[in-house]
């Protein structure tokens, strides 16, 4: 897999103008930023959300490079970042009351609820692939782990429609779909393989 | 009669003067070196002009460029003390020529004005703009621009690109309204040629331009992206084996007719997530007769029914002939 060049990828015009910046000018519009680690799948699905993104809303989109998901989410939080990957299983290490859930939906309605509440961000419905296991409040809750992009309200004021584009998103990349994906990124131009992925599910 | 002329007193004087007003405005041979200026008074370039930084024409003031210049701008640093302005929502990173008075770039066809960048490499975006702002009766016409961020790119402002060329730019032409300037964008879009560019055609926010008899052919990512524009009319073009022909956001009264909207790469049409009003593109060339090819690269409600729907009904059944630029010119 070409990593280097996902972590360079700018979704659009900026590739042409070789202008990579997370600060808009003249008419380039608004460019949105995803903060991904250094895990493969962040690699591949931050560039899912870029291509996406773009091609749905015509939105610059930089992915920029974090740490760790801790470091990804205080990017986010503070505005340095628009849209981070996160993973309910972890996510819910932070809220005491999880472990009392019933279902991994509860889980994912109280991560929602606690992120709202204390940062002021929104999570989106999962993709539908798991992230890293051993993070799960509740043997057994599988659901726990899944992974969704997480944004802030801030950044949902400024681009309304973000949500309801993302959220197409929602359930069409699971853990087969992933693999096969980090598998052809491999083999090929990272960007090629997961344009193919979109068209050819009629989300692109 | 010539030699005796230099004796009588008034003749030298109106001689010297016409020598000095000449030399004051333009460069005869050589090469005229313009750093980061103002210009507020009527002038003329030609020959060789090397832009070593932003240069504003000021309201009141002319910008006259001859056929057969050439206009090349350095690579300046991005937003760095060459330029005139940081305002980043009006402005591009390196060097603009600002116009808020009035340019006036007539080449001829077989002497056009060369806009471009002056590295012995260039690349897209060496610099920014020809950039009109709040500005009236601009005129561009049998120019070559290459290697521009958005070489010509209005803000609220009035101009006329015919006969152009615009080749290895990031986006060829972009123009919209801009807030507290009561001059409306009114761009004329005639007989330009449009390749290898990023994008070809940004119509922006309330503007209402005429776009025909252009030849928009190759653009990587985009032919002609219209986004929450005004009333405007895209007749008679060539939009061919761009990424994507069209791209429609929050656009309400387009008129896409006789156009050649053929072979680009994903889509000839591509409404985008917001486009949810229809779209008249009734009475164009899709490159086929075949309704169900001419839907497989239209993407809208057929596809995602959060989208409007394009008609593309009527369709000729051969490429719309004197589309594009027109042979005779």
């Amino acid at each position: 897999m070409k990593i280097p060049k996902i972590f360079s990828y700018t979704a659009v015009l900026l590739v042409f103008l070789g202008s990579i910046s997370t600060s808009a000018y003249c008419c380039v519009g608004r460019i949105l930023t995803v903060a991904i680690d250094n895990s493969v799948d962040q690699k591949v699905v931050g560039t899912v959300l870029a291509i996406f993104i773009n091609e749905r809303t015509g939105t610059t989109v930089d992915l920029i490079p974090c740490k760790d998901i801790s470091s990804c989410k205080d990017m986010v939080k503070n505005g340095d970042a628009d849209i981070f990957i996160d993973y309910i299983g972890q996510a819910s290490l932070e809220i005491g009351d999880a472990s009392k859930a019933s279902s991994p939906q509860e889980i994912y309605s109280l991560v929602k609820q606690y992120f709202l509440h204390n940062y002021s961000m929104v999570w989106l419905k999962p993709f539908g692939y798991h992230g890293p296991l051993g993070t799960l409040p509740k043997p057994g809750f599988g659901q726990g782990s899944l992974a969704a992009p997480v944004t802030s309200s801030r950044v949902l004021d400024q681009f309304p429609i973000l949500d309801r584009v993302i959220n197409k998103l929602s359930g069409k990349l699971d853990d087969e779909c992933l693999k096969k994906l980090v598998q052809d990124s491999k083999a090929g131009d990272n960007e090629t393989v997961i344009k193919k992925f979109l068209r050819d599910r009629n989300l692109i | 009669m010539f030699i005796s002329g230099w004796k009588n007193p008034i003749i030298t004087i109106l001689i010297f003067s016409l020598i000095v007003l000449t030399f004051s405005a333009c460069c005869f041979a050589g090469q005229l070196v313009v750093d980061r200026t103002e210009i507020g008074k009527d002038t003329v370039w030609q020959g060789h002009v090397l832009v070593k930084g932003d240069v504003r024409v000021k309201k009141g003031a002319t910008l006259i460029i001859m056929p057969g210049t050439t206009v090349a701008f350095e690579k300046i640093k991005k937003f760095g003390p060459e330029k005139l302005s940081l305002d980043k929502k009006n402005h591009f990173p390196r060097a603009e020529l600002i116009i808020r008075g009035r340019l006036l770039a007539q080449g001829l066809p077989d002497k056009v004005i060369v806009f471009t960048s002056a590295e012995k490499n260039p690349s897209v975006a060496d610099w920014g703009a020809v950039n009109f702002i709040g500005s009236k009766d601009n005129i561009m016409e049998y120019c070559d621009i290459s290697y521009g961020h958005t070489p010509v790119h209005c803000h609220s402002a009035q101009v006329t690109v015919t006969h152009c060329t615009f080749h290895d730019n990031g986006v060829a032409i972009g123009f919209k309204n801009i807030k507290g300037v009561e001059l409306k964008c009114v761009v004329s879009v005639l007989y330009n040629k449009f390749w290898n560019n990023g994008g070809g055609i940004l119509i922006g926010g309330g503007t209402s331009p005429v776009v025909s008899h252009n030849d928009i052919i190759g653009n990587k990512f985009f032919g002609i992206f219209a986004k929450k524009s005004g009333v405007c009319a895209i007749r008679f073009n060539n939009i061919v084996r761009n990424g994507k022909g069209i791209i429609l956001y929050s656009v309400r009264d387009l008129i896409i007719r006789d156009n050649n909207i053929a072979n680009n790469l994903d889509y000839n049409i591509s409404l985008l997530e917001g486009q949810e009003q229809d779209v008249d593109a009734q009475g164009n060339w899709w490159g086929s007769i075949d309704p169900s090819k001419i839907r497989r690269l239209i993407r809208d409600a057929a596809s995602d029914q959060s989208l409007g729907k394009v008609d593309f009904t009527n369709f000729v059944s051969a490429p719309v002939p004197g589309a594009g630029i027109l042979l005779s010119d």
